[in-house]
């Protein structure tokens, strides 16, 4: 796979650092006991692990605590987690018209049950206009506000802190899914009014899949998604009140941890202000070869970032992708589990092409991109 | 003579391992059974009973409940 040129970073990102790989392979030989389980050295080595990718996770966003933050599979089930657990029965909910199905369709679902009602609010304009579209939705009963942080589709990021602030000023949960902004910018939940952020391991921190993060600042226990063993407080038939216990029933990942503890070390020796300048010349690299040629539509804000949407005429997004996957080049077509922001910026129909750019990418291989999408 | 500190959570008790040995306290984590905590299955951190004072004044400062004593 060296030949491999490859711009699905936003799915998931690759290659990983090689010490990623290395600590995962160190945690499955050396100390892959189960975590919170028992006192003998293997179980406590994993516990070291966890903790310590608790407490640098804390630190990156800028959580209350190491407590706070929560192991899961991934941001869909953090998102699945974080609006079970923390919306109340009977209330409405506010999501962006931005939204992947990891927010609209637990939304739905919920909906369904009879359990909540939902609006959702426009995201086009600056800070202010969004606020206002968030503002004239809220009804007595709005318990929380649930939207991604930057578009997975497109360039668009939306103004967490307005948002944050608006939502605070009005005890209202806002919960936000950082799938394609963790790693790619600064997070602090303190300083944006972050209740609950969701993230993935895979993606901008580059850690391996099948790990993500639900840190929580929400006061109230909340209601579980899965019970079982926690290896605390086991003669109660209830899961703990107190987290992170509450929400990791079962076992959790530890190499899974270990390898999200190294990606995260790595993403902060690059610093993620770095990563972003990276994936913006790239965009604008290739932004500036494709706009003037009007068989290329580019879709979305014409601000930079690590992902840009584009179609070219005549073809479908299948057959670009297809032909750029039999050049070497990954890159990803359709509505990319996101039909609503399809919807929003105009490509609900067939979707798109989608680039997506990582710390790994270079301005030579945007270079054999742009000239395989010219001859596409 | 030592002491146990118990913790309602792994995550605590690694947090009070951490910071009790930074302050030079030798201590460890230990299991701790049911029928000692009567809610089941639980941790602690262990260390000379004659450092107590100091080990609930370093808990305190950081946040973390000092627990029920066992094993005075």
């Amino acid at each position: 796979m060296s030949d491999m040129i490859y711009f699905d970073n936003a799915a998931t990102t690759f290659p990983k650092p090689p010490t990623v790989t290395e600590e995962m392979v160190k945690c499955m030989r050396e100390s892959c006991g189960n975590p919170g389980r028992g006192s003998h050295p293997l179980a406590l080595a994993a516990s070291e692990i966890l903790y310590e990718c608790r407490e640098t996770a804390a630190e990156m966003f800028s959580a209350s605590s190491p407590d706070n933050v929560v192991f899961v599979q991934n941001t869909t089930y953090a998102l699945n987690l974080a609006m079970k657990a923390y919306i109340p029965k009977g209330t409405h909910i506010l999501i962006s018209d931005m939204e992947h199905n990891a927010v609209l369709r637990p939304a739905e679902e919920m909906k369904r049950w009879g359990h909540i009602t939902y609006d959702v609010f426009p995201t086009q304009g600056g800070p202010s206009q969004i606020i206002s579209g968030i503002s004239c939705r809220i009804r007595d009963n709005t318990s929380a506000v649930v939207c991604t942080l930057a578009s997975n589709i497109c360039s668009r990021r939306l103004p967490s802190r307005e948002i944050g602030k608006f939502c605070r000023d009005r005890g209202i949960i806002f919960i936000a899914d950082g799938a394609q902004a963790a790693g790619h910018r600064r997070i602090s939940m303190k300083d944006e009014g972050i209740d609950v952020l969701c993230i993935p391991g895979h993606k901008g921190l580059y850690g391996p899949q099948g790990i993500g993060m639900m840190i929580t600042s929400v006061k109230v226990p909340g209601r579980t998604l899965v019970e079982g063993g926690s290896g605390t407080d086991s003669l109660s038939p209830l899961m703990p009140d107190y987290l992170p216990d509450r929400f990791e029933a079962g076992t959790v990942n530890t190499p899974g941890v270990a390898g999200l503890l190294e990606g995260m070390r790595f993403v902060s020796e690059v610093r993620p202000e770095c990563i972003d300048a990276m994936g913006k010349e790239l965009w604008y690299r290739l932004y500036s070869k494709l706009c003037g040629d009007r068989r290329f539509e580019i879709y979305g804000d014409r601000c930079p970032s690590s992902v840009m949407l584009i179609n070219k005429k005549g073809r479908e997004p299948s057959e670009i992708s297809g032909y750029l996957a039999k050049c070497g080049i990954c890159t990803r077509s359709g509505l990319h589990c996101a039909p609503l922001a399809h919807k929003t910026i105009g490509t609900g129909e067939r979707g798109g092409v989608r680039i997506s750019f990582g710390v790994f990418n270079t301005v030579k291989e945007v270079d054999i991109l742009c000239d395989a999408l010219l001859r596409a | 003579m030592i002491c146990i500190s118990a913790k309602k959570s792994m995550t605590h008790a690694v947090r009070a391992k951490r910071v009790l040995a930074a302050a030079g306290i030798p201590c460890e984590i230990v299991n701790l059974d049911g029928n000692v905590t009567k809610k089941g299955c639980a941790f602690g951190v262990s260390f000379p009973c004659g450092m107590t004072e100091k080990v609930q004044s370093i808990l305190h400062r950081y946040d973390l409940d000092y627990g029920e004593i066992i094993g005075k």
